[in-house]
């Protein structure tokens, strides 16, 4: 068991779903699709990105 | 229209020649309602584009039509809205909610338009290619072993093979504009909110938005003014600039459609200046996770076991994305909504490939990219999902057939609220190009040869 399939299955026992053998293959393929994305978001340098408060994506930001 | 011009289908004239020649009283709606429900009997069985047809709720409709713009025009809607016969399904087998008249069904019938049936889609709107879904895939009017594109794939496929003029879809994170482009037609994905959100299937969603499907420019303006509820005025858009965002969304493509779009904007003569958008590069995972949030809570987990295969799947890997990414993904958003709002100070819209290479065959989707063979799903939500998550219009033209034989197409975006300034674009594209592609007709609906 490598480390991808232990995290799947050890997450998935907290969130109290079932993992397949095809469930788990289907779920490597989205790591390799989604995994460097995932990776590069989360060391991206976001500490001067405040969320918008009160968004409205039907309006441009504020004071815009 | 002269007898002489009219094409020998009615179905075969655009939305406003229908509409027109209705309120001129030289279409018989029930005519054009009879020979619609032959076209979709003749032309569906290889397409599954409508999995559910309401012949006699279209004749009830067709009597009751009031004297609106769409009168006795029928139409087809995406499986995420209710009717008063049927309850969404959002395609998979469960009822989501209860039949009844959505915001989206009253404008059209408001309008006078005939809901002939509704449309596939992909599997809980959860993808881009439309070939998993509970009623089987949508085929591509161009070739029907190919995607016919998601999640709004059965909306497109109808348009493009002719069965109708006009088809509702919606778009949470590129689900219009990746199948207008996969198959050849116009499609346009409104500012979030111009669209009634009662009796849709994904309402609570800040980043769907529905939006009109149609072969051309026109007739999505006449459409996304019954859709959205707004006049769309056409204008002038011969001196329009248009902003070329190079990483990453003229890169990594099939070098045809970088050709065929960068033609196109050749074509054009717009001034195009090159420009940099804070955060671009997070945009796909961004849009990924942001549909996660907001979409897993809808789920329940008896639902979630009996799901297809696939998308089952997909879901319980949404559900271990770490809390911080989630929080992460806000972040992005915010910081992409400030740099497209600062981008609109320097264009009037934006220019980039709705799909990085045409759609793939259904029983191998995979694209083929100079980086490698890939599953279709990143690279279309890397070109789409930013304008879902900012909240901005979109649309999809056509600007060629790639060498396979299938669609290509440009996308346009524009700052909020401008629709009309994007179809008056489009237009001028349209023109540029002699309508060579909005006109080009796919095999399934060529006239048969002698």
């Amino acid at each position: 068991m490598d480390d991808f399939e232990r995290y799947v299955r050890s997450g998935a026992r907290l969130a109290e779903v079932g993992v397949s053998d095809v469930d788990l293959a289907i779920m490597r393929a989205a790591q390799a699709a989604y995994g460097p994305a995932l990776d590069a978001l989360d060391r991206a340098d976001l500490a001067d990105v405040w969320p918008e408060p009160d968004l409205d994506p039907g309006r441009p930001p504020p004071n815009t | 229209m002269a007898n002489a011009e009219r094409p020998s289908h009615p179905q075969d004239l655009s939305l406003r020649a229908q509409a027109a020649a209705i309120a001129a009283g030289e279409l018989d709606p029930a005519e054009l309602l009879a020979a619609t429900l032959a076209r979709i009997d003749e032309r569906d069985g290889a397409l599954n584009s409508i999995v559910a047809g309401s012949p006699g709720e279209a004749e009830r409709m067709l009597t009751a039509a009031p004297d609106g713009p769409l009168r006795g025009v029928p139409v087809a809607v995406k499986d995420m809205f209710a009717l008063p016969w049927r309850a969404p399904r959002d395609g998979s087998t469960r009822e989501q909610g209860l039949p009844g008249e959505s915001g989206m069904y009253r404008r059209l019938r408001d309008a006078g338009a005939v809901v002939v049936g509704v449309t596939n889609m992909h599997f809980w709107g959860g993808g881009s290619t439309g070939h998993i879904s509970a009623y089987g895939p949508v085929g591509n009017p161009w070739n029907v072993e190919c995607c016919g594109g998601g999640s709004s794939g059965g909306s497109a496929a109808a348009v493009g093979a002719r069965l109708v003029a006009a088809a509702v879809g919606t778009d949470g994170g590129g689900s219009v504009r990746l199948p207008a482009a996969y198959c050849g037609i116009t499609g346009l994905k409104a500012t979030f909110g111009q669209a009634p959100v009662d009796g849709y299937t994904h309402g609570y969603s800040t980043m769907g938005a529905a939006g009109p499907m149609c072969r051309d420019a026109g007739d999505t303006r006449l459409f996304g003014a019954v859709v959205t509820g707004r006049t769309l005025p056409a204008a002038d858009a011969s001196g329009l600039r248009a902003g070329i965002v190079r990483s990453p969304f003229w890169e990594d493509l099939d070098p045809e459609v970088e050709s065929a779009c960068g033609e196109a904007l050749g074509a054009s003569g717009w001034s195009t200046p090159e420009l940099d958008l804070a955060g671009a590069e997070h945009a796909a995972i961004a849009t990924v996770l942001r549909l996660t949030l907001e979409g897993l809570p809808s789920i329940g987990r008896d639902e979630l076991e009996e799901a297809e295969p696939i998308a089952r799947a997909l879901v319980k890997y949404e559900l271990l994305f770490p809390a911080r990414l989630l929080l992460r993904a806000d972040r992005v958003r915010a910081l992409l909504r400030r740099s497209l709002a600062t981008a609109f100070e320097h264009c009037h819209v934006l220019a980039w490939p709705t799909v990085p290479a045409p759609a793939p065959p259904i029983a191998r989707p995979t694209v083929s990219l100079p980086s490698g063979p890939a599953p279709p799903d990143p690279g279309n939500v890397r070109q789409c999902g930013i304008a879902n998550l900012a909240g901005i219009p979109g649309v999809s033209i056509p600007v060629g057939l790639h060498s396979s034989g299938l669609p290509m197409a440009l996308q346009l975006l524009a700052p909020w609220g401008e629709e009309a300034r994007l179809l008056d674009a489009a237009e001028h594209i349209e023109r540029a190009t002699g309508r060579e592609h909005v006109d080009a007709v796919p095999p399934i609906a060529a006239p048969a040869r002698a």
